[in-house]
Parts: structure tokens; C-alpha cells; sequence
């Protein structure tokens, strides 16, 4: 072979080194650093390759998704990971923080590519609890419940339920919350009108009554920069308003299949319950239109801003508002009250919430025992009285129920008690947590409500016609692709 | 057959030195680009939802496509963004373009300053204009009514639009928002501008012609090439909006669809709704919509720009 031969072998080998050495790097990137899913963990390898003395076994790791909160994240970082790993000293638990609306992406895309994850919360951005099980991404705990004799009386019968379908328990529940409506006393005390009431039962605290006490707690409302308002409402999906008069405008059997073959939006009640919402920004104007509220929200949050003398929203309020205190600058005394009754009839008016701890479908051995270790870790009386002391959030376990009563400064224990378990009575779960592919769903009714809500010449009868008519061709659609049959 | 080497041992020499430096880019570019681009022409013919193993399903997805009125939606809403913000785009830094051209003291500073937004780009713009165009309590909005509200210096009753919550005005208001981004068109414009020789100016000068007639016969022709080149990379920049819109309109593209972009509307089947197959059909249109486009401006552009050297336009 000629010395040239030889150079220009010996440089066309060397870019394919190259190359390979490329090609390697990234297949090693792209390699999941521990176990998949489903695989036998390092750690339940034979030790052959090494004897055990000079290289202790490696320790096993559970991955735990959970949102990015202020609250909650120093609670798992600095409380559970070091109590968790102290008992279980074989084991690391690795915390994945992720921004609440990519969770549910994320969790998905990891799953898909085998990457490890253990524990998580179903519901958290996105699709929720129903498409999770759909799809087959979590684990049905029962057999792992009875085989451990999990002692499943502590947590209240109804909450535990929310996640039981057809006798298989598919989470435990970490938090468990209604909707509400928050009021500033300090507003009311100046105005010398009477707090709304604790009693769900209560049928004069009425939608009339609530507009009456709006209307005189409403004060400069063409000045955006000085305004005070009655009243806001954070809309709790597309069933909320219509919830509140006494329509549900789900088809019976929606929340247990999680599949719907239509929508109703056009009953009478329904319209004129949407009009009356709408008529609360632009013929009462107790109630800021979106923009004043985003404002409002991006300022620090509407309520806390001390102009906001009744708000509506969901059950997270008990936590977020709990900041609020009289002794505080700028803070003041806030009470909760029930939702008011549209029409006599709406017994079911309020929109529950439930988050519970699931793990990932498909763990086998022990990766399987390590997660179902640490979500038993997770809803032990001491861990969850410590999320909820560290949060502020509602339990969903009977006897911590009891001490989150005790901790609100401007209202009895007593009064606590009655208003935030009456939702439960008067309310039934949210569609997000219950309808496969809701986040679909509710970019569709949230691009054309938010479109009425917006316009001052909106009307209710105009609007929903088309929108029932959207859904229920999604709804069909969103069954079809998912494979589900309608009986 | 290609010759991958060439004949000659130094150009032999040459050209392997070459691909061992392209190397790196070329095996990038084949795993991180040219993987994804083949996958997803694959993949839109199946249905996947990540969560279970691509189907095969033919043109199921392009037929659904058709029939899908939010597809037309997210079309023509990005058509109307485009059809408003490149040309306003375009005049804007070019007319930047020619005041920072001239010789005045501190130019150094001038171009930097109005270089400087374009260093900061995509949410915390989006924010920043949020708050510039609340209706309620945004800059803008206050100074319309300051000058033309019910008590303004020219009391006409004008207190200004809902930008973002209005269906009529969100679009406008995005492309106000894209003019923040003027820096970079603006850059490409003066060294447009710089190159033109000025014995050109001189000449025209001579024969008579004023400022207007300098441009329009000197300064236009010669930048025509980098006028369409910023055309292009315009209309296909305008056409991939994402970032503003998914955090301006919470990833709704509302309010009543006012705002759904295509590829806002691509992010949200694939990635929130999980219909992966249906959202590479939908890249894959995008990408045939923007390469018709691009192909109809060079053909079109034929009559009106002006290359110096011949061979300069397939260089373009």
C-alpha cells in the first residue's frame, strides 16, 4: 500500500471515529440513567460483577412529580425527603418540580419513553384523573390496599369514593376541597351590612340577597384605579353558573364513564343563568370585567387587594387567602360563605375538588413496593397533618379534618366546620377531574365564554346555542379517537 | 453517482478536513433535525397519543384537517397577522434604518438603544405588553384617554380598544407587539444601507435628483435583495408565532378563537390534547404553506429587485 494510500486511510478513519464517538455521546445522553419503568431496579441485581464489599449496592430511587408551588414545594424538599429517606434508608427519593401547566405533558412524555416515575398527583394542569386511567397511566391500588390491610377508614367515606370506579380504588387523597364564596369583613363592618351565612341550608342567602349586598359594597366602578367591587367570580368550568341555578348540563352517567354524547346549554335556566352572570359586570356592575380583574390578579391577586368584597372561587382560597390577617399591612378579617341558591332547587350547586396521590401503571418488583411504600409514607396521619400544617390545605382524613377547623383566626371552628363540609353536601365533583380530555373541552367553552364576557352586548341566547353545538360534536370526536363506545 | 471526494491529493485533503470539521454539524443535524423531520412525516399518517404505540391510519388526519374549522381559523388568523405585521415590520426598521444611517453625533448610542429590546424577546415581552395594553390600567390606553378621552386635551370620547379581550383588536395588538422585535430587521437594513456605494449618490446628486429621488432610485434598488430577504424571513417568522400567544392568551388562543395562531393550535393538539399524528399533519401543511410562499416571492420578486452581480439571486 502506497503512503498516500496509507494518509487517506488513515483520514477517512479518523472522521469515522469521530462520527462514532458523536453517535455514542448521544445514545449515552439519551440512556434513562436508572431503571424504566417495569425494569428490575439495579439494586435486585445478582452481585456478580462486583463483590459487595467493594462496592456497596447501589441505592434504589423513587421519582415523585409535583407542581411547582411555593407552599408545597419546602414541605416535600425540606419535610418529607428527609423524614422519607431516614426511615427508608435504602432509598432516594428524587422530587420533580414542574410548572403546574406543563405537569401533565411531562408526565405523559416521561411515561411514554420509559423514563422513572413513581408517585405523582393525578389533576394537576390539564387533563385530570379520568384521562389518566383512560389511557392506562395509573395503577389500581386495591390489591396493594388489601393486601396491606391499609386501614382506609381514616379518610372521609365521600372523598374516597371520587376515586373508586367500579370497585377498584385508583389514588388516596392528599387534599379534598369545595367552591365558596370568600368575603372581606372589614368591607362589610364599614358598611355596616351582616356577613353572608355558614349554613348551606340557609335559603335566604339567595342569588337576589347576594346582588343586594353587591350593589351596596360596589364603590367607584367606572374608576378602574379606585374602584371597590362586590363582588368576582372565578367561573368553576362550564357547570358552575348553571350549577347554581339548578341545572347540571352534563348527561346522567358522564362522571362514571367519563365520556359524554352531548351537552345541555340551551335549557331556559341554563341561558338565563349565564345572563345573569353576565349581567353582574355590565347592568349591575358589582363585578369587574376580565381586564380590571387580570389587573387585579397580576397586582398580588384580586382579593388579597382589600377591594374585592365578595369572591367566588374554589376551595384553594382557604389556603392562598390564608396569608391575609388582620395584624398584617393591609390585611384584614375574611370569612367564608356558602354559594347562594340560584333558584330554590340548587341543592347540588358547588364544584368539588379532590387531588389524590396515584402511582405509575406498570411498576413491577420493587419499584412497585418502594412507590406504594412511600404513597402509604404520604397519607400517614403524621406526614398528612404535616402537609397540611405546612400548606394550610384541607385533609381529607376525618380526625385532621378536625384540627384545620381550629386554625382560622376571624371565624369559629364551629362555623368553619359548617360551611366547608356543606359543600360537600351541596356539591359534586369537577369536570376536570372527571371528563377524558377535558382540557379540550374546556379551551372550546372558554374561548366563547370569555368572548361573552368580554362584549357588553353579549347575550346568553345567542351564545350558548353555538357552543352546545361545538361541544357535543367534541364530545362525539374526543370519544371516537379515544375508542370509547356509547351504550 | 456524486463524488463525495474529489480528485487531486490536495483537494482530496481538503475535502476530508472538510467533513471532519462539518462533522459534528452534519451528525446533529441528521439525529436532531433530520430525525424529528422524518418522524413526523411518519407519524402524521398514524394516530398517537404517546401513550400507546403509533397506529397507522393513512390520510385520515389531512382528511380531518379539512374539515376542522379551527384549522381554517388558526389559518387565517396567522394569514391576517402576517398580511399586517410584516409589511409594518418592514417599513418601520427600514425607516429606522435610514435616520440611523446618517451621520449626527452619538449614532453609536442611538443604534444601541434602539437595537436593545430586541435582546429581550419572548415572555417577558409578552408580559411586558400585557400590562402596556390592559384596557383598565395599561400606559397605553391612559394616554389615549388622556389626549382624546371624555375629559382628554381633544375631548373626543375615544378611551381606547380592549387589545387583547376584544376579537377585533387582539390581532392589532400583537403586531404592536412585534415591533419590539425591530432591532434585528433594522441591523440587516444598515448594512443594506452601508453598502450602497455613495458615487452613486454623487451621480444622482449631479443629475438633479432630490432626497426622495435618491432613495427611490439609488437606495430602493440597491437594498431591493435584502428588502426580500427580510420579506421572507418575515412571513415565515410570522407564520411560526407561538410564544406570545400561548402566554398572552393562557394557551386558549381566545378570546373566541380571535388569537389562535397555527402553530399555537399545532402546540395544542399535540401537546395538550395528545393528538400527535393530527398535529404533524398539520406541520406538515404549515411547512408546504410556507414554502409556497416563499417559492411565489422569489418568482414574483424577479421583476422588482435588483441584483448588482449576476448570480446573486440563487444566492438568495
Amino acid at each position: 500500500m502506497s503512503r498516500r494510500r496509507v494518509g487517506l486511510a488513515f483520514e477517512v478513519l479518523s472522521v469515522m471515529l469521530v462520527a462514532i464517538f458523536l453517535f455514542t455521546a448521544c445514545a449515552g445522553g439519551a440512556a434513562p440513567a436508572q431503571p424504566a419503568a417495569g425494569k428490575q431496579p439495579a439494586a435486585e441485581k445478582p452481585a456478580a460483577e462486583k463483590p459487595a464489599a467493594e462496592k456497596p449496592a447501589a441505592k434504589r430511587k423513587i421519582v415523585w412529580m409535583v407542581r411547582t408551588n411555593v407552599v408545597e414545594n419546602p414541605w416535600e424538599q425540606n419535610i418529607v425527603k428527609p423524614a422519607f429517606e431516614k426511615e427508608n434508608p435504602d432509598i432516594t427519593l428524587d422530587i420533580l418540580i414542574i410548572d403546574q401547566p406543563d405537569i401533565a405533558v411531562k408526565r405523559e412524555a416521561m411515561i411514554a419513553a420509559g423514563e422513572q416515575l413513581d408517585v405523582w398527583s393525578t389533576n394537576w394542569g390539564g387533563d385530570g384523573f379520568a384521562s389518566d386511567r383512560y389511557r392506562g397511566l395509573i395503577m389500581n391500588l386495591t390489591p396493594l390496599i388489601e393486601r396491606d390491610n391499609l386501614d382506609m377508614s381514616v379518610f372521609i367515606p365521600e372523598v374516597l369514593k371520587i376515586y373508586n370506579i367500579e370497585g377498584k380504588q385508583w389514588g388516596l387523597p392528599l387534599l379534598t376541597t369545595g367552591s365558596y364564596v370568600f368575603y372581606n369583613m372589614k368591607l362589610f363592618d364599614e358598611a355596616g351590612l351582616p356577613y353572608p351565612p355558614t349554613d348551606w341550608e340557609d335559603k335566604s342567602w339567595t342569588w337576589d340577597r347576594m346582588l343586594d349586598l353587591a350593589k351596596k359594597l360596589t364603590k367607584n366602578y367606572d374608576d378602574p384605579t379606585k374602584a371597590q367591587y362586590g363582588w368576582i367570580e372565578n367561573r368553576q368550568n362550564i357547570e358552575g353558573p348553571a350549577m347554581l341555578f339548578g341545572k347540571f348540563p352534563w348527561p346522567e352517567g358522564t362522571y362514571e364513564t367519563g365520556f359524554a354524547k352531548s351537552i345541555n346549554l340551551t335549557d331556559p335556566v341554563t341561558i338565563d343563568a349565564y345572563q345573569k352572570h353576565h349581567d353582574l359586570i355590565y347592568v349591575h356592575k358589582v363585578q369587574p370585567d376580565a381586564a380590571a380583574s387580570e389587573a387585579l390578579s397580576q397586582l398580588g391577586g384580586a382579593f388579597e387587594s382589600g377591594r374585592v368584597a365578595m369572591y367566588e372561587t374554589g376551595g384553594w382560597g382557604w389556603w392562598i387567602f390564608s396569608r391575609i390577617k388582620p395584624d398584617v399591612e393591609g390585611g384584614f378579617c375574611w370569612g367564608v360563605a356558602p354559594l347562594p341558591w340560584g333558584t330554590p332547587d340548587a341543592n347540588i350547586r358547588a364544584v368539588i375538588y379532590t387531588d389524590p396521590w396515584v402511582i405509575t401503571r406498570g411498576l413491577k418488583g420493587q419499584e412497585l413496593e418502594d412507590a406504594w411504600t412511600f404513597v402509604k409514607f404520604l397519607v400517614r396521619e403524621d406526614n398528612a397533618r404535616s402537609y397540611m400544617k405546612a400548606t394550610n390545605t384541607p385533609p381529607t382524613q376525618k380526625k385532621l379534618q378536625e384540627e384545620w377547623f381550629q386554625q382560622f383566626e376571624c371565624m369559629k371552628p364551629e362555623q368553619v366546620k359548617e360551611v366547608y363540609q356543606g359543600a360537600f353536601r351541596h356539591g359534586l365533583e369537577s369536570s376536570n377531574h372527571l371528563l377524558v380530555r377535558w382540557d379540550e373541552l374546556n379551551q372550546i367553552w372558554s374561548n366563547a365564554l370569555d368572548a361573552y364576557f368580554n362584549d357588553p352586548n353579549g347575550k346568553a341566547s345567542d351564545v350558548l346555542p353555538q357552543l352546545e353545538k361545538d361541544l357535543t360534536e367534541a364530545l362525539q370526536r374526543i370519544a371516537d379517537e379515544e375508542g370509547y363506545k356509547f351504550q | 453517482m456524486v463524488r463525495i471526494l474529489p480528485k487531486g491529493k490536495l483537494a482530496r485533503r481538503e475535502a476530508l478536513w472538510f467533513y471532519f470539521f462539518i462533522a459534528p454539524w452534519i451528525i446533529g443535524f441528521l439525529w436532531f433535525t433530520g430525525g424529528p423531520i422524518v418522524a413526523s412525516f411518519y407519524l402524521s399518517f398514524t394516530k398517537y397519543n404517546a401513550a400507546n404505540p403509533p397506529k397507522w391510519i393513512g390520510f385520515t388526519n389531512y382528511v380531518r384537517l379539512v374539515h376542522d374549522r379551527i384549522f381554517y381559523k388558526s389559518l387565517k388568523v396567522s394569514a391576517y397577522y402576517t398580511f399586517l405585521s410584516v409589511p409594518l415590520g418592514i417599513t418601520a426598521s427600514l425607516a429606522l434604518a435610514l435616520l440611523l444611517n446618517q451621520r449626527v453625533p452619538f449614532l453609536g448610542v442611538y443604534r444601541t438603544l434602539y437595537y436593545l429590546p430586541s435582546v429581550i424577546t419572548g415572555v417577558a415581552v409578552a408580559l411586558l405588553f400585557q400590562w402596556l395594553l390592559n384596557p383598565s390600567f395599561g400606559i397605553v390606553n391612559y394616554v389615549i384617554s388622556w389626549l382624546l378621552g371624555p375629559k382628554g386635551v381633544i375631548p373626543l370620547g375615544i378611551t381606547g380598544p380592549k387589545w387583547f379581550f376584544d376579537t377585533k383588536w387582539v390581532i392589532p395588538a400583537y403586531v404592536l407587539l412585534s415591533l419590539w422585535g425591530l432591532g434585528g430587521p433594522m441591523l440587516i437594513y444598515l448594512a443594506g444601507l452601508q453598502g450602497v456605494p455613495t458615487a452613486l449618490y454623487e451621480a444622482a446628486t449631479i443629475d438633479g435628483a432630490n432626497a426622495w429621488h435618491r432613495f427611490r432610485h439609488v437606495t430602493l434598488p440597491m437594498i431591493s435583495p435584502v428588502i426580500l430577504f427580510t420579506f421572507i424571513t418575515g412571513i415565515i417568522g410570522s407564520f411560526q408565532i407561538f410564544t406570545q400567544a400561548y402566554v398572552i392568551s393562557n394557551g386558549n388562543g381566545g378570546p373566541a378563537y380571535a388569537s389562535m395562531f397555527y402553530v399555537l393550535y399545532l402546540y395544542l393538539n399535540a401537546f395538550r390534547r395528545y393528538r400527535f399524528g393530527y398535529a404533524a399533519a398539520q406541520a406538515w401543511i404549515l411547512f408546504l404553506v410556507i414554502l409556497g410562499l416563499t417559492v411565489l416571492m422569489l418568482r414574483l420578486s424577479r421583476q422588482v429587485v435588483y441584483y448588482e452581480a449576476p448570480g446573486e439571486e440563487e444566492a438568495i
